[in-house]
C-alpha cells in the first residue's frame, strides 16, 4: 500500500483537518514510511485469535443515580465564542 | 535547609508531619528551587505560587490545630501538564488548549491533595503525550538535568527532569507506550506504570484509552510507592478504574526477594541494543541474582512487532480522542464563515506537526477498505503478545530487561525521523500493550555518566512484587540526583 497526496487530503477530510498545501507532500512521505513498517504485521500467523480487548467483567459501572454536575455558567466559562444558553458557532442550517 | 527537597518523600512527609519543618517552608524552597534550576531545563509550563502557599499554610494550620497530616504532608509533588488542575492551566503541550484553566481537578490530583501534597506547578510534555523525547511540546523542549543538551525522554520529560533535578522528590506523569518509564530511565528516576485500570484516568487528557495509565515517578522505590498507594484504587468517574483491593506497595519494598523466579527475555537483547546499556542491564541481573532471585531465560517471541501494532492501536484511538478539539468549547478557535472551515482551520493551527500525523494515521487504519487489514490485524497481533506474557508468567513472576534500547540522545538527534523515534520506545510498548504493570529503576550510569534504567515487568495487579524486586535493585544501585 503506498500513501499518495490524494489518500492524505481524503484522510484530512475525514479528520476535519485542514492541511497546509506545503505540507501535504511531507505527510505523505512520512506516512508512507510508518504505513510500510507497519504492513510487517500481515507476515503474523493470526488465523483463529480473536483481537485483544480490556475484559469488560473487570468494568465497574456507578449507579445511574442524579448527581451534581458543572453549572451552565461553568461549561460555557472557557467557550472561545458563547450565548447565555450554548456554545456559539456560525450558521450551518440554511433553509 | 534547602537540602530536605534533596530527601526522599517519605522522610520530606515525616519531617513536616512530626513538626520539624513546616509545609510553608518546603513551599519556599521548592520555588526558590525552580526558580533557581529550572532556567536550564524548562522542567515546568506552569507554576502557581499563591495556590501553593495557600494550600501550605492550610497544612500547617491544620497541624497546629492538632490533626494528624496525610501520607504525602508537604511533600511537592509536580504534575504532568496533562492532568486537569482548577488552580492552573492544562495544555497536554498544545497550543490548541492555551490559556485553558479546567473547572475541576482529575481524580489523581484531588486525592494527592487530600494527602497532604503540595503541588507546586504544571510540567513540559510532549504535545498531548505523543512523541519520546519531549521535543514535540508546543511550549519549546524540556532538557536532560544530567546533560542539558540532551533530550529527558518523554513524553512526561518535565516530570523526569523535574525529579533528577530535586525541583521536588516526586511527580505524575502518564504512560501509553511508556512515557513514564522512558524518561524515569534516562534521567536517573524511578517511574512506574500501574496495571491498567489501577489509578483512575478522570480528569486525564486522554491520547489512547485502551492503553492510557497515570503513575509516579521519584528520587526512590519507596517514595513512587507511597505515591502509588495513595493515587491508586476505583474511581466512580472512571469505569475502567478496577474495582480490586489496593496494592500496598511500601510495604511491599520490604519483601523478601530470596527464590523469586525473574525471566530474562532474549528478544530484549537484540540488535539496536546499545552496549553500554547492555553492560548495565546486566550488572542488574547479577544483583537480582546476589539478592537470591532465580534468573531465568524466557521467549517473548512477538515483541518485534510491538512497535508496529503500537502504532496502529494508539493512533487510531488518539485520532478519536483528538477529534473533541474543534474550537468549539474550549481552547483558542480560527474564526471562519462555517463550520467546517472552523473545525478545520482550527485544528490546523492548534495541532502540531507530530500530532497530525498521528490523527491522519489512525483516521487511515480506522477507514473503510483498510480496518481489517491494518486495525483489526493490529488487536489481534496485540492478542498474541498478551499470550507470549501469559505464557512466561506461568514460569517466573516477573521480567527483567533494558527499559530504553539507549541513553539519552541529543536534542534533534531523531527529531525529523518519525520512525526512528517510535523505535525507541520498543522496550516499554509491549507491556502498555498487555496491561502490565511495569516499574523502571536506575541502574549503573554508562561509562559517560548517562543514566541506564532497568525495567521489571509483572503480573496484572501484581505491582507489590514489582516493588520488591525495584527495592533489591535499588540496594546494589543507590539514588543519585543530577544537581550536586
Amino acid at each position: 500500500m503506498s500513501v499518495s497526496r490524494e489518500t492524505i487530503l481524503h484522510v484530512a477530510e475525514l479528520a476535519s483537518l485542514s492541511l497546509d498545501e506545503g505540507e501535504v507532500d511531507a505527510l505523505a512521505k512520512d506516512l508512507h514510511a510508518i504505513v510500510q513498517y507497519v504492513e510487517q504485521l500481515g507476515a503474523v500467523n493470526t488465523e483463529g485469535v480473536e483481537p485483544y480487548s480490556h475484559s469488560a467483567a473487570e468494568t465497574t459501572l456507578r449507579k445511574d443515580a442524579v448527581m451534581t454536575g458543572l453549572t451552565r455558567e461553568e461549561a460555557l466559562a472557557k467557550a472561545p465564542r458563547a450565548t447565555e444558553e450554548g456554545f456559539a458557532v456560525p450558521r450551518f442550517v440554511h433553509e | 535547609m534547602s537540602d530536605l527537597l534533596d530527601e526522599p518523600v517519605i522522610t520530606i512527609a515525616e519531617t513536616v508531619r512530626a513538626g520539624h519543618v513546616s509545609a510553608v517552608d518546603v513551599a519556599n524552597m521548592c520555588l526558590a528551587r525552580i526558580a533557581e534550576r529550572d532556567k536550564a531545563f524548562h522542567a515546568f509550563l506552569w507554576t502557581s505560587p499563591d495556590a501553593l502557599m495557600e494550600q501550605a499554610r492550610d497544612l500547617d494550620e491544620r497541624r497546629g490545630r492538632g490533626e494528624t497530616l496525610g501520607p504525602l504532608a508537604g511533600v511537592p509533588i509536580a504534575l504532568k501538564d496533562a492532568l486537569c488542575t482548577k488552580h492552573a492551566p492544562t495544555t497536554a503541550g498544545s497550543k490548541i488548549l492555551e490559556g485553558y484553566v479546567p473547572p475541576y481537578d482529575a481524580t489523581v490530583v484531588a486525592r494527592l491533595r487530600a494527602a497532604g501534597a503540595l503541588l507546586p506547578g504544571k510540567t513540559n510534555m510532549d504535545e498531548f503525550a505523543m512523541g519520546s523525547s519531549n521535543e514535540n511540546s508546543a511550549y519549546g523542549p524540556c532538557k536532560n538535568p544530567w546533560d542539558s543538551n540532551r533530550i529527558p525522554g518523554g513524553s512526561s520529560g518535565g516530570s523526569a527532569a523535574s525529579v533528577a533535578a530535586r525541583m521536588t522528590p516526586a511527580a505524575l506523569g502518564s504512560d501509553t507506550g511508556g512515557s513514564i518509564r522512558q524518561p524515569a530511565a534516562l534521567t536517573g528516576t524511578v517511574g512506574v506504570k500501574p496495571t491498567y485500570g489501577r489509578v483512575s484516568r478522570y480528569g486525564l487528557v486522554a491520547f489512547a484509552s485502551s492503553l492510557d495509565q497515570i503513575g509516579p515517578i521519584a528520587s526512590d522505590v519507596r517514595g513512587a510507592a507511597r505515591v502509588l498507594d495513595v493515587i491508586a484504587g476505583h474511581d466512580p468517574k472512571d469505569a475502567t478504574s478496577r474495582d480490586v483491593p489496593a496494592p500496598k506497595c511500601e510495604a511491599a519494598c520490604e519483601l523478601k526477594v530470596r527464590d523469586m523466579r525473574v525471566g530474562v527475555p532474549a528478544e530484549y537483547f537484540g540488535e539496536g541494543l546499545d552496549k553500554d546499556v547492555e553492560a548495565s542491564v546486566r550488572e542488574a541481573i547479577a544483583a537480582l541474582e546476589r539478592e537470591g532471585c532465580q534468573i531465568v531465560p524466557i521467549q517473548l517471541p512477538h515483541t518485534k512487532y510491538a512497535v508496529a501494532t503500537y502504532y496502529v492501536v494508539a493512533t487510531a484511538e488518539a485520532s478519536s480522542n483528538l477529534a473533541r478539539f474543534d474550537g468549539v468549547r474550549y481552547g483558542p478557535r480560527a474564526e471562519a464563515g462555517d463550520l467546517k472551515s472552523l473545525y478545520g482551520k482550527t485544528r490546523e493551527q492548534g495541532f502540531g506537526r507530530e500530532v497530525k500525523r498521528r490523527i491522519l494515521l489512525g483516521t487511515f487504519v480506522l477507514s473503510a477498505g483498510y480496518y481489517d487489514a491494518y486495525y483489526a490485524k493490529a488487536q489481534k497481533v496485540r492478542a498474541l503478545m498478551a499470550r507470549d506474557f501469559d505464557e512466561a508468567f506461568s514460569m517466573v513472576e516477573a521480567i527483567v530487561c533494558p527499559t530504553s534500547p539507549t541513553p539519552a540522545f541529543p536534542l534533534g538527534e531523531k527529531a525529523n525521523d518519525p520512525l526512528a523515534m517510535y523505535l525507541s520506545d520498543v522496550c516499554t510498548l509491549p507491556a502498555s500493550l498487555a496491561g502490565l504493570p511495569a516499574i523502571s529503576v536506575p541502574c549503573k550510569p554508562t561509562p559517560s555518566g548517562l543514566p541506564v534504567g532497568v525495567q521489571l515487568i509483572g503480573r496484572a495487579n501484581d505491582e507489590p512484587t514489582l516493588f520488591a524486586l525495584a527495592a533489591a535493585c535499588e540496594r546494589s544501585f543507590p539514588p543519585s540526583a543530577a544537581w550536586k
